[in-house]
């Protein structure tokens, strides 16, 4: 009875030691390959709730090309590692660890001869000898870029150039218009008689009329005795032409200065105050223009004789 | 409308009279500064207020008192000072325990002629306080606006010289005084007579011979002067020469004016001309009324560029060279 209860005892001891073991396995299409060739490397495992396939470094001579997701066929799982190797011989691969369910499992090693590719020399095709370089047109812009500075440097010499030629050329003498210039006494007799010719008075236009007349006159004055006149009133004028008459004693008689003021106030009246003179003061007032015009004309030139006659003698 | 200058002429001759009245008047007191008195009459007249600029001690105050007593006006004079403040010039609101209420103190601006002794002596809110009354003439205290009393006539003085701690008044503030007249010492023989009647105490009592009716009636009159659209073209042509000296010919003043006179410029030229025609008698301008105004109209209104300054070339200056090349008509 006792060695029957010790046998059963071993019996149960042993059958719970020798539970199996989950099964790992690896496989390879095939352990001989050309050197560049590619090979797949699988690791298959049961399909358990946690399981962590390796990730394949040490490989020596050989290479992982690609690791392909984990695929499962049958409640066995599937782990494919493409390698490849690209040195001749034989190389061997390691145990790899998998886990599962954070159990360590190794599997087995295995030995992948890379054969080498023989090559004929005697066979290979004709040798050519190594061509030229070929020259391509240049773009615009390397033309550019090329020939840009001659550019500059020749534009830069243009323009020092065209800088010298303004610089020391020969000015021409600008060409001289003959500016013909009028007495002032021609000048103002000939504006007095165009002024009659418009016949301003005549047609209602008497503030037209005094105030080209004065303008004759002062302008007159102005430009025989060299004095502002038609930048000057009435009063100003009148006191200029005191002055003037004193100074280059020019012999204005009293007569005529009256008369100059008695036209340029009457006409002051029509310019500035509505005043309309009747046909006789008009006409005298024109009258009055020629002679104080004819009077200064007569003074300034026997004046002019007279310093003639000082430097002849 | 047909304008009847001879009808205008006698009217002038009529109402103008006071003019030579007055003119007695103030020569009682004032001796000489004839330039100052004039524009005076002509700021009274046109209705303008008046700057005037010269050193202390030429009758600047006295004038205006004068003018003051002999038009019988309400006169005040307020002293510029830096710690002025507008309340002391307009006026304030001052708490009546009495009555338990607030009660209107009017400033010395309620008068007619009001002297502002060295207005840039007092900072910019008291000028312009003043200067807003002169423009708007009328002052508002509190909630009540009042209306200043026609004449209203304000003569402000400047002193040139002692620049220190003085406020000068704003381009846009001066534009605002019709008149600015720079006086003068008097001639040799006016300060022997201004010598001798201080020393006897000989200056006889001013009397009220112009009454303020008489003064509104003859500003009616010289807004009815005649100005023919020459004199206008004249008037323009100078006041635009300041602003585009190049276009009459004067390029030599385009780089020394900074601004030329702004158009209140020309309306003040207008109105000064006017009241010279008024003051001669005359119910029309000519442009002898023009020039005789154009300078104390224009100098204050000309802005001058630092160039100018640098060259010592003045308003004055420049307004002479325009009215001696613009063409009189």
């Amino acid at each position: 009875m006792k060695y029957i209860i010790t046998s059963l005892f071993l019996c149960i001891g042993f059958a719970m030691m020798a539970q199996k073991n989950p099964s790992i396995s690896v496989k390879i299409d095939t352990t001989n390959i050309k050197i560049g060739e590619q090979v797949t490397y699988t690791i298959s495992a049961p399909n358990h709730k946690k399981v962590i396939f390796p990730k394949i470094e040490n490989l020596d001579s050989l290479v992982v090309a690609e690791e392909l997701p984990v695929d499962t066929i049958q409640n066995q799982l599937y782990k494919k590692y493409l390698i490849t190797g690209f040195d001749s011989g034989t190389f061997y691969i390691k145990k790899q660890q998998v886990f599962i369910d954070a159990k360590a499992y190794f599997t087995d090693s295995l030995l992948v001869n890379v054969a080498t590719i023989s090559v004929d020399t005697v066979k290979l095709a004709k040798h050519y000898a190594v061509k030229d370089l070929e020259n391509e047109d240049y773009t615009l812009a390397e033309w550019w870029y090329r020939i840009k500075n001659y550019v500059y440097v020749g534009l830069a010499v243009i323009a020092f150039m065209v800088g010298l030629y303004f610089l020391f050329r020969n000015k021409k003498e600008p060409v001289k218009v003959k500016k013909v210039v009028i007495p002032p006494y021609i000048e103002a007799t000939k504006e007095l008689k165009n002024l009659e010719k418009k016949q301003l008075w005549q047609n209602n236009k008497v503030k037209e009329y005094y105030s080209e007349l004065t303008d004759i006159v002062r302008k007159y004055i102005g430009n025989e005795l060299l004095v502002q006149a038609l930048e000057t009133t009435t009063d100003e004028l009148m006191s200029l032409l005191i002055n003037e008459n004193k100074q280059q004693k020019l012999g204005l008689d009293k007569d005529t200065l009256e008369n100059l003021r008695d036209l340029l106030s009457q006409a002051d009246f029509v310019k500035f105050a509505k005043q309309k003179p009747v046909e006789m003061e008009i006409k005298g007032h024109q009258s009055n223009a020629s002679r104080i015009i004819e009077t200064i004309h007569q003074l300034v030139e026997s004046k002019k004789q007279e310093v003639k006659d000082d430097e002849q003698q | 409308m047909e304008v009847d200058v001879r009808a205008i002429s006698e009217k002038i001759e009529r109402e103008s009279a006071f003019v030579d009245l007055l003119s007695m008047e103030m020569n009682k007191v004032i001796v000489g500064q004839k330039h100052m008195v004039d524009r005076l009459l002509i700021g009274l007249l046109g209705n303008g207020h008046i700057l005037l600029e010269g050193v202390p001690g030429l009758a600047k105050t006295l004038a205006i008192n004068t003018l003051a007593k002999a038009v019988d006006g309400a006169f005040s004079r307020i002293q510029f000072t830096p710690d002025l403040l507008p309340a002391d010039v307009v006026g304030t609101m001052i708490y009546n325990m009495k009555e338990n209420d607030f009660s209107i103190k009017k400033g010395p601006i309620f008068a007619n002629f009001v002297l502002a002794d060295e207005i840039n002596r007092a900072p910019a809110k008291v000028q312009s306080a003043l200067l807003e009354a002169m423009q708007e003439r009328q002052i508002t205290i509190g909630d009540e606006t009042f209306k200043l009393d026609e004449p209203f006539l304000v003569m402000a003085t400047q002193n040139p010289v002692d620049q220190e701690g003085t406020y000068t008044l704003p381009e846009a503030q001066v534009d605002r005084f019709m008149l600015k007249v720079v006086i003068d010492y008097p001639k040799l023989e006016e300060e022997q007579l201004i010598m001798r009647a201080n020393l006897t105490g000989a200056y006889e009592k001013v009397n009220p011979v112009v009454s303020l009716e008489q003064i509104r009636k003859a500003r009616e009159v010289v807004n009815e002067v005649y100005m023919d659209e020459k004199i206008e073209k004249y008037i323009l042509d100078l006041i635009f020469a300041t602003r585009y000296p190049e276009k009459y010919g004067l390029e030599n003043l385009k780089g020394l004016i900074s601004f030329g006179a702004s158009p209140r410029g020309s309306i003040s030229l207008a109105k000064a001309a006017k009241c010279h025609a008024f003051i001669k008698r005359r119910g029309y301008v000519i442009p002898e009324d023009v020039r005789a105004v154009v300078l104390d109209i224009l100098r204050h209104r000309i802005g001058i560029t630092y160039e100018a300054e640098a060259e010592n070339v003045t308003a004055e200056d420049i307004v002479n060279q325009i009215v001696n090349v613009v063409e009189v008509p």
